[in-house]
């Protein structure tokens, strides 16, 4: 009876041992937050006839890739080993797709989670991979990536259209190179749903990420396209503007993030200016999010307290001591607040103004007819996380 | 081996037993329409972020140290100024808990009634709106003290600090406006650099701030005639800002009914003796 009770621990003991080692296989092939998105532009049997531009960035190695840099194309179908250290180390792999992926994010996120605890201080940590177990996939669930695109594909084409439409008022492209850009646009698209599908079903998993605006994604790889299609000049006017609207935002985000801290400690102007300063030398993206905008002094972003609290009172300090900052808040992704307008098409000169009105107006009505009511992911994330108690309680 | 375990079914029977007195207990009350909210629900629903009265207490008190501390910085108050600042301020403080109270009361009294528990809610949006744009506005007895404590250089030095504290916050929501319409619908550095000044011209800093400040300043925006954003924006940049601002055309009156906008508004702070004049 005791052997047999010994010989069954001894069997439990290797499965778990036997498990751990598998778990720690699949946490280095899984990537700690972010997940590359490879931008193609062409298809794949297209790929050498690419312009140089394209083929300057798959070429590009993707560790010296900038977070505010264009987003290089990819196509190499070996295996890429990537250095990502963020708080704490991990070696990722990215290779073709595999199965294997869901279970990597679950054990990774459960593990990534212990080192998270484990290692507060964000030192890191290194895990030098396993060449036989490199395979590591983001690629979302088909099913999962078929309904994201039914429920959220059209508010993507209102980015893409958009900016599309932003770039003809400032380049002014000829209707050839518009087209090439569009045709462009519809690959770019579905590419960046791929990873917001995907990133949503690492969210459902515990696994959030911040890295919220489709546009700027969006913007990044059409400015890639511009660079292929436009001229030199044209496509240097547009980065550009690009540039004028990411630092606009950026202002405005540590405006408000100022003006949250003002309203809640009573800044004077020096301290204000200071602050400002500060959050400028420090700003985080998801600042910019529109819920932290829109809902004006409700939430107060996760800002460096190490660097603010020198600028502050005492009292301040105390008051910002208690203060809670939401930094495991996630809005979830950001399209923009244009859902329920049918844009007008662009009109050229061939084609005349009443039928590209009277084609919108078709298409306003049909989208009316199976509009569900207040479709913005955004929104409805938003009113799930703000939603008062005694109206919920009526 | 042969030893068989003692029989466990009647344990197994104890949680479903368990969750059938449950059901029938919460459903009997809900029968008989005996929802039962607590005094932690009412001190939820009043004082939302802070939780209870307790903290929302320890809350205002350490604003208004704060809101004194800038004053006396602004100002340099005497000692007797500071007092009576601070006096005012726990009068504001008061006043607000003793409504609490009343509408504590009034819950306790009617808790087990839904239906009155929701009448109970049209006592309680004051106090929540009250609490949203803060005690010490333009309203409290704070305000009204320090026009008649302080003197007159005192109060343009405050004036002036107040002033640019409502440029920062007014620069702050126009920013939102303009980085909102981006989101949705680009517009380039020229375009953003003119709607700016537009709305700088045509809007006014808000007397009351609160998490609904964007609502505010676009419903200040939707006011401003079309033809002034149509000479900025094109066609389709337009059409997604008219959308924009028709969702805010018409709140008018929930603003006000949540305290956001008010009628006095544009009125500025004025000094005992200019407010004698005015009248």
């Amino acid at each position: 009876m005791l052997r047999k009770v010994q010989s069954l621990q001894r069997a439990t003991a290797a499965c778990t041992s036997g498990l751990l080692a598998v778990s720690l296989t699949l946490v280095i092939t899984q990537p700690c937050d972010a997940f590359p998105v490879d931008f193609v532009l062409t298809a794949p049997g297209e790929a050498r006839q690419a312009k140089p531009e394209i083929q300057e960035a798959k070429e590009a190695p993707v560790d010296a890739r900038k977070a505010d840099g264009p987003i290089p194309a990819a196509g190499n179908k070996k295996p890429v080993i990537r250095g990502v250290v963020r708080q704490k180390a991990a070696v990722v792999a990215v290779g073709a797709a595999e199965a294997a992926e869901e279970v990597g994010v679950v054990i990774g996120n459960l593990i990534n989670g212990l080192f998270r605890r484990g290692n507060p201080g964000g030192k890191a940590i290194i895990v030098k991979p396993n060449a036989k177990a490199l395979k590591i996939v983001a690629k979302p669930d088909a099913k999962a990536l078929q309904n994201f695109e039914a429920q959220f594909g059209r508010h993507f084409d209102q980015v893409v259209k958009t900016e599309l439409h932003f770039i003809r008022i400032i380049c002014q492209p000829t209707r050839q190179q518009y087209d090439a850009m569009a045709t462009d646009g519809k690959l770019i698209r579905t590419k960046t749903i791929r990873k917001f599908s995907l990133q949503r079903q690492k969210g459902n998993r515990g696994s959030q990420s911040n890295d919220s605006n489709t546009r700027t994604l969006i913007a990044e790889g059409l400015l890639l396209s511009a660079k292929r299609h436009l001229s030199a000049d044209q496509a240097a006017i547009y980065e550009r503007e690009l540039i004028a609207r990411k630092e606009a935002a950026k202002k405005v985000a540590i405006l408000v993030t100022a003006g949250k801290l003002d309203r809640r400690l009573i800044l004077d102007i020096p301290q204000r200016a200071q602050i400002t300063k500060v959050l400028n030398e420090n700003w985080n993206p998801s600042w910019g999010a529109p819920q932290m905008l829109m809902r004006g002094g409700q939430f107060l972003p996760d800002i460096p307290d190490l660097k603010v609290t020198p600028i502050l009172t005492d009292t301040q300090k105390k008051v910002l001591k208690t203060t809670t900052q939401q930094s495991n808040v996630f809005w979830g992704f950001n399209v923009g607040r244009n859902q329920g307008i049918v844009l007008r098409d662009e009109e050229w000169d061939e084609e005349s103004k009443d039928e590209a009105s009277d084609k919108a107006e078709a298409t306003n009505k049909v989208d009316d007819a199976d509009k569900p009511g207040g479709d913005n992911a955004v929104e409805a994330v938003d009113t799930k996380q703000t939603e008062s108690a005694p109206e919920g309680s009526k | 081996m042969s030893k068989q375990h003692p029989p466990t079914s009647w344990r197994s029977g104890i949680l479903p037993a368990a969750i059938l007195i449950l059901c029938v207990t919460h459903f009997d009350s809900v029968a008989y329409g005996q929802v039962g909210w607590t005094d932690q629900q009412l001190d939820q629903w009043v004082f939302q972020q802070y939780g209870n009265a307790s903290t929302a207490r320890a809350r205002l008190k350490e604003l208004l140290k704060l809101y004194t501390e800038d004053v006396d910085q602004i100002c340099s108050l005497s000692d007797a100024q500071k007092q009576k600042l601070q006096l005012a301020g726990q009068g504001d403080v008061e006043r607000f808990f003793r409504k609490y109270t009343e509408v504590k009361t009034k819950f306790q009294a009617i808790r087990n009634d839904q239906q009155k528990v929701n009448k109970v809610f049209q006592d309680i949006r004051p106090l929540q709106a009250k609490l949203r744009t803060g005690l010490f506005d333009r309203d409290s007895l704070l305000q009204k003290c320090l026009v008649n404590t302080i003197n007159r250089k005192q109060f343009l030095q405050y004036l002036k600090v107040d002033k640019d504290r409502q440029r920062f916050h007014h620069e702050a929501r126009i920013g939102v406006i303009i980085s909102l319409l981006d989101q949705a619908a680009p517009v380039t550095a020229e375009q953003r650099r003119e709607l700016s000044e537009l709305l700088r011209r045509e809007t006014k800093p808000l007397g009351k701030s609160s998490q609904y400040d964007y609502y505010a300043m676009m419903h200040q925006a939707a006011k401003i005639d079309d033809g002034k954003f149509q000479q900025i924006l094109d066609d389709i940049q337009w059409q997604v800002f008219n959308q924009q601002l028709g969702q805010m055309r018409g709140m008018e009156q929930w603003l006000k009914q949540n305290g956001i906008l008010s009628d006095d508004d544009d009125s500025e702070i004025l000094l005992p003796d200019e407010q004698v004049a005015a009248e």
